[in-house]
């Protein structure tokens, strides 16, 4: 009864971090104004906001005896799916941040300064 | 679900009276999800599991080869 | 039946929370600039429509509706890696 009540507490306090993340990430995208800093935001979103509750939430319905031996089929799926989000998320925006910056179709409008450039060009 | 249902709406009006063809597929992404949505909230998981693949996996991916052979943008 | 009562309060004010943002990233959608700032946007909504589909499966007591969420959560980065392939084959071709 009291791994339960600790079990529930923990994933409660994650997934208030994680609605706390989700939001800080939508102001984000809203508001900055250059490509390169909103997939910040982005990445905020998948680790933060989706990752975190997700923990979580496979924490409260393994205390929660009132599901029966259902909940392990639950957690287990909520797991699998935290996993395959901590794999293939990053690996996604990788991919499209790179085609943005090699074909040139985004603009750098307040650029202070650009390593990638200054290296490629041989200094 | 009205929300999502009148979200769908406006997303399919922005694909058809656009003229970069690209967008035009980025904004049936969202009406797809919109879809999805839906099916969920009237508790049908078997249909939510059949529409994902096709709506997210092969419907983009067929429309974007057919642009890359053809033009990007759409003649007046 | 107050743990679970616990559990109704915080999943309630998590989803409005997650519905808000979802609104936010709409925006972002309809107004960007450029192609890659709406795949972001597109990108944003799926992450988070992932986590609304937990909740409401733990407010509704339902444990089908946990693969709705595994697939989804497979079929994301689909459209990033097809819109990448498509910008960097325009720029390798010319």
């Amino acid at each position: 009864m009291i791994s339960s009540l600790i079990l529930i507490i923990i994933g409660g306090a994650l997934v208030v971090i994680g609605s706390f993340c989700s939001l800080v990430a939508a102001i984000g995208i809203l508001r900055l104004p250059n490509f390169f800093t909103r997939i910040h935001a982005l990445t905020i979103n998948i680790i933060g906001g989706t990752f975190t509750p997700l923990i979580g939430c496979g924490f409260i319905t393994l205390g929660l005896e009132t599901l029966g031996s259902e909940r392990l089929f639950i957690a287990g799926g909520i797991f699998f799916t935290a996993i395959l989000i901590v794999i293939l998320g990053p690996a996604g925006s990788h991919a499209l941040t790179r085609a943005a910056y090699r074909s040139k179709a985004v603009s750098f409008e307040p650029k202070f300064i650009n390593q990638l450039e200054k290296e490629q060009r041989g200094d | 679900m009205s929300l999502l249902a009148l979200l769908s709406v406006i997303a399919t009006y922005l694909a058809i009276t656009e003229r970069d063809l690209l967008k035009a597929v980025i904004f049936s992404a969202l009406q797809s999800i919109s879809y999805v949505f839906i099916f969920y909230l009237l508790m049908a998981p078997d249909i939510v599991l059949v529409y994902i693949p096709i709506a997210l996996g092969i419907y983009p991916a067929l429309l974007l080869f057919l642009i890359k052979k053809t033009g990007r943008y759409e003649r007046k | 039946m107050v743990l679970e009562d616990y559990v109704r309060i915080i999943s309630g004010v998590s989803l409005a929370i997650y519905f808000t943002s979802i609104l936010l990233y709409v925006v972002r959608l309809i107004k960007g600039p450029s192609i890659p700032d709406m795949v972001l946007a597109i990108d944003a909504i799926t992450y988070s429509s992932i986590t609304i589909f937990i909740l409401l499966m733990l407010i509704l007591n339902t444990p089908l509706l946990v693969t709705c969420a595994m697939v989804l959560s497979i079929f994301v980065y689909a459209l990033n890696i097809y819109v990448a392939k498509y910008l960097e084959s325009r720029e390798m071709g010319e």
